[in-house]
């Protein structure tokens, strides 16, 4: 027992050196600027910087008011579903879409934002790309845009990579600085558009076969079961995707949502290539998927149509 | 499981814990346990793989020890060729079938044997070589035989070395196997530090470098011959900080719990000469050549060409037990010829420089040995004897084309570059002194200098480790 609390106050007078040194490096990391931004963003290349849509998107929601519809998934959501057609249609919507996000962040945004009080439905985008992610990317954006330090925690808890640690305690010494950059495709209600249209040769990924993320379909179902036991709706959906893409790797994953979904008893509606739009993969998409305002424009509308023929909406 | 993951950080303590709080009977099944939860944690089927060779060895051992004469000869035969067996069909098989195809078809003939889709059982050719080296020390008289199977598959299996060594001798550790160790405040103390170390240099500098590594190799054509040569010297780097990190980790894990593995490192790339660097890298591999190859070859004891014969088989031998390609192939025939001029040319060398022992002459075999061993480890490293051969072109100017280390710098970010290259030259820096400090040549200056530096090192490993799924290099072989 002796020799168990020796080591013990040894680990612990270890620990706080470690402590002290940790902070004290990256607090200098911080502080001290290389050209217009701080030497910390030059050390890695995870660390984001504060700023850009997802900034913009945290300062502007409001969870104590109400939203028909809160979207949410990855750069997908927050491209492809544009508030201002919604509130035409007489729904209030706003989009917590933010970049590479996946189901390991969808959830820890879910925890902490989302209630029965402010959110009518939930509208999740699932997108092949950022589900074949670990999570790490958008915490990385996440960790220096968010308003909840718990749900960064929460990311941290869940990834298990030192590296969130670090943007957390990066995110607490930046606390006060203003944002680095602004995001000037940002409309509001978290939606950003681009008018932008295909040039020049794209590559669609035709080689590449689907890879999850760990643990990403436990996390999606996590993300359902959650807002089942809210009592909120939720409904999966993948927005369209241009004709000359990859459909044998979307097909898995549509297997894979699809089995999700039925396992939960939610919908998904997959309108990847089956959607009967007049969308072209030049005009509607800026690049190789990723929606322009023309296709959202073409898209939106059909999505309310087929929601309020669901249902939805109804009252 | 890997050292570098979390469940690691958590099997560790709850086993070394649990060992000491068990009384002495009970630890090996406790430890045998968490040997094959540790190792089932990669592909759980492949334990059969290892239950196999322990049957074998085991029976092999009593089988040796109780008969005399051409018995005894028989059942060591038939545990090597089962061991050898498992060894070849897992991982030479595919390779064998390759090149025999290569060589029928470039005859016109046509070849059609399929190619076997199985992973590689990880750390086959550590536990197949600490398995064989049992039966032969049995066979020898110098071991006696493991009558209880449970410490027998222990020592096949112990944890902290399994899966890349260091590759022990019964002598060493099945001896310690029956040892009882209480806890000894220095002695964990001392396990913990070299474990830090070990993860510092696996996760700052193994690591850093490894991505920077991968970027030119894997598509050398790409590059410049300054930017591949830099590449190499941050392979040099990196191979060595990931093989003696796990080394260190393996060591220091077990010596928490009382066991004292080999010593597998010793700053080879201090070392005068090739045969001092053989001496001082991967010393459990290689001595257990000397051991059981070497030396019943006839080691140098015998006429010139025939020792040059068996240096050369040696080595080429050690090329193949690392990989399945010609490229491990022709890395070890590299040594083995290294050592054979080496020999061939020490009277030539003598003449020229006496025996000198100033400093700066034992400095530039040292900067030579370095470079001779750089130019093995492109083998090693490139993904094809093609890829090999364009960075030896490229070297030399023979191909000028591809992207500057500048465009690689600007592709990963200047600072992620400098930070690796920082960490790098600082553990050249440092690496003579704290192995020193580790292998206790030497004394920390104070005891807080001793916290100070193991804080440190968690600190760098938190701040600049490089995470993701990163294997140990030599889990593959």
């Amino acid at each position: 027992m002796a020799i168990l609390i020796r080591i013990l106050r040894r680990a612990l007078l270890v620990g706080l050196i470690a402590v002290l040194a940790y902070v004290g490096i990256l607090f200098v990391l911080c502080k001290v600027k290389v050209g217009a931004n701080a030497l910390v963003y030059r050390s890695s290349d995870v660390y984001n910087l504060k700023g850009g849509n997802t900034y913009r998107k945290f300062l502007e929601y409001d969870p104590a008011a109400h939203y028909d519809v809160i979207v949410i998934g990855s750069s997908h959501a927050y491209r492809g579903y544009d508030p201002r057609i919604f509130r035409e249609a007489g729904i209030s919507m706003f989009n917590l879409g933010t970049s590479g996000q996946t189901p390991v962040n969808t959830y820890a945004i879910l925890k902490e934002y989302i209630t029965k009080a402010n959110t009518g439905m939930v509208l999740l985008d699932c997108y092949e790309n950022a589900m074949g992610m670990e999570g790490l990317e958008s915490a990385a954006d996440l960790s220096q845009n968010i308003t909840s330090d718990a749900a960064v925690l929460r990311m941290f808890a869940a990834i298990h990579d030192p590296r969130i640690l670090n943007m957390f305690t990066i995110r607490k010494i930046m606390a006060n600085e203003p944002a680095a950059y602004v995001d000037s495709f940002y409309v509001d209600a978290g939606f950003s558009t681009k008018t932008d249209s295909v040039k020049g040769v794209v590559d669609y990924g035709l080689d590449l076969t689907l890879e999850l993320g760990e643990g990403q379909p436990e996390y999606l179902v996590r993300c359902i079961r959650y807002c089942q036991e809210l009592g909120i709706p939720i409904l999966l959906v993948t927005h369209p995707l241009p004709h000359a893409g990859n459909h044998p790797r979307h097909a898995a994953f549509h297997n894979v949502i699809d089995s999700v979904a039925k396992a939960t008893e939610v919908e998904y509606m997959d309108y990847a290539f089956d959607h009967g739009l007049p969308l072209d993969d030049r005009n509607h998409f800026y690049d190789h998927n990723h929606f322009n305002q023309a296709g959202v424009a073409i898209f939106n509308p059909k999505l309310i149509a087929d929601l309020r023929a669901k249902g939805y909406f109804s009252q | 499981m890997l050292f570098n993951s979390l469940s690691f950080l958590v099997f560790f303590p709850v086993v070394t814990l649990g060992y000491y709080l068990l009384p002495y009977k009970h630890r090996w099944w406790w430890l045998l346990a968490a040997s094959c939860w540790f190792y089932m944690a990669f592909v759980p089927v492949y334990i059969l793989i290892l239950g196999f060779t322990i049957a074998v060895d085991y029976a092999a051992g009593i089988l040796i020890d109780r008969n005399e004469g051409r018995k005894r000869k028989l059942w060591l035969v038939a545990s090597i060729v089962a061991n050898v067996g498992v060894l070849a069909f897992f991982k030479y098989f595919n390779f064998l079938n390759q090149s025999i195809g290569a060589v029928v078809r470039g005859a016109g003939l046509p070849y059609e044997v399929p190619e076997l889709g199985i992973l590689l059982p990880i750390g086959l050719s550590f536990h197949t070589f600490q398995s064989l080296s049992y039966t032969i020390e049995v066979y020898r008289k110098k071991q006696a035989p493991e009558r209880r199977l449970g410490v027998f598959a222990l020592y096949v299996m112990f944890y902290p070395q399994l899966v890349a060594g260091p590759i022990e001798r019964p002598a060493n550790l099945l001896r310690q196997l029956g040892m009882h160790f209480d806890p000894d405040y220095d002695r964990i103390a001392h396990g913990l530090r070299q474990m830090a170390w070990g993860f510092f240099k696996k996760l700052v500098i193994a690591d850093r470098c490894g991505a920077i590594v991968d970027l030119v190799y894997s598509n050398p054509n790409q590059h410049d011959g300054w930017t591949a040569l830099v590449a190499t010297y941050l392979f040099a780097i990196q191979i060595y900080c990931d093989f003696s990190g796990y080394t260190d980790i393996a060591i220091g894990a077990a010596r928490t719990m009382g066991f004292e593995l080999m010593v597998n490192f010793r700053t080879p790339y201090m070392s005068g000469s090739i045969s001092e660097f053989w001496g001082r890298w991967h010393i459990s591999l290689s001595s257990w050549f000397r051991d059981y190859l070497y030396i019943p070859l006839g080691g140098n004891r015998v006429a010139v060409p025939r020792w040059y014969f068996n240096l050369f088989i040696v080595f080429l031998l050690s090329g193949l037990w690392h990989g399945a390609d010609w490229t491990y192939v022709v890395w070890g025939a590299l040594h083995g010829l290294y050592l054979i001029a080496a020999i061939v040319f020490k009277p030539f060398w003598s003449r020229i420089f006496g025996e000198m022992k100033v400093r700066w002459y034992r400095w530039l075999n040292v900067f030579f040995t370095f470079h001779l061993v750089l130019c093995g480890w492109v083998l090693f490293r490139a993904e094809s004897i093609g890829h090999a051969k364009l960075i030896f072109s490229k070297w030399l100017g023979l191909n000028t084309a591809g992207r500057s280390l500048a465009h690689l710098v600007g592709e990963l970010k200047p600072g992620v570059f400098v930070i690796t290259v920082f960490f790098a030259l600082l553990f050249f820096v440092i690496d003579p002194w704290v192995d020193k400090w580790i292998k206790r040549e030497v004394r920390m200056p104070s005891r807080w200098f001793d916290l100070a530096f193991q804080a440190g090192l968690v600190v760098a490993c938190l701040l600049f480790g490089f995470y993701g799924k990163t294997m140990f290099i030599y889990f593959q072989f």
